[in-house]
């Protein structure tokens, strides 16, 4: 008896397979969800350029939505403009005492480095 | 393929511009000096908010000043040195040193007056406010002792000052 011949069980399930359907319709976004799972499993057991390839399969689907990109870069110039003004702010800080104490050395012989 | 990468770059180089542009407009405009005279001179114009003549005026103040400030540091100078060599050579209180620390007495009251003065003819080239504001500024960092009585601190330090007596 040939093992390749498909027992009666087998063929009711082939027929059971051809006629089912699916109703109940996907939720959005499924297939390319699906798609992104099958490259990152795919990348992790690529080897060791996995690292970035998952990183960027990440930032694809951090950045690939919506108003994603314009949103990162309007935070990240914000970043920039509050930490450029945070350190010039703490820098004329510190400029402001040293004049002040120059100054004061300015007129003050008991404030002056005597030998 | 490239675009996450474009965007995470874009990203930080446009980060790093922002910071280089509020760091350098913030700093840059806070420093300009365009009077010509020394920063710290500078300075006072912008702390005390004075007007170009008041500024003027108070540059010319203190450019008259320097050389007896000059004058002074050297008398300073000179009666240090005389009292280090008078208390390296002793271990007692000599004539000598007596002496010496009644001369360093009598030029730092010299040299305070003298700054006072200074400092009164400033204010008075001041707005009223700045110039009681400069005036008690100066006081405080240059004429009135940093120290205090044990009575002044409190009454932990006025306890101590009894035990001590």
């Amino acid at each position: 008896m040939s093992t390749d011949k498909p027992t009666n069980s087998e063929q009711a399930l082939d027929t059971l397979l051809h006629r089912w359907e699916v109703r109940q319709p996907l939720p959005p976004g499924f297939e390319a969800r699906v798609w992104r799972q099958v490259a990152r499993t795919e990348a992790v057991s690529a080897g060791p350029s996995a690292f970035w390839i998952g990183l960027e399969m990440w930032l694809r689907g951090l950045l690939g939505r919506g108003l994603a990109p314009y949103a990162y870069i309007t935070a990240l110039v914000l970043l920039g403009l509050a930490g450029g003004t945070w350190q010039a702010a703490g820098k004329l800080r510190q400029e402001r005492l040293e004049l002040r104490a120059l100054y004061i050395q300015s007129v003050d012989p008991y404030h002056k480095s005597h030998d | 393929m490239r675009r996450p990468w474009l965007m995470l770059c874009l990203g930080l180089a446009a980060a790093a511009a922002a910071y280089a542009l509020a760091y350098y407009s913030r700093f840059a405009l806070s420093r300009t000096n365009p009077t010509g005279h020394p920063a710290e001179l500078a300075w006072l114009q912008r702390e005390f908010n004075l007007t170009r003549g008041e500024f003027e005026r108070i540059a010319q103040l203190h450019q008259a000043y320097l050389p007896d400030c000059v004058a002074m540091c050297q008398r300073v100078d000179a009666i240090n040195r005389r009292l280090r060599g008078l208390l390296a050579a002793t271990n007692q209180v000599t004539p000598e040193i007596q002496q010496a620390l009644a001369d360093a007495a009598r030029v730092r009251t010299d040299c305070q007056a003298r700054m006072l003065g200074h400092f009164y003819a400033v204010s008075r080239s001041m707005p009223p406010e700045q110039g009681k504001r400069y005036l008690e500024w100066m006081q405080s960092q240059t004429l009135l002792p940093t120290f205090h009585s044990a009575a002044e601190l409190g009454p932990a330090s006025a306890a101590h000052e009894r035990d001590h007596h």
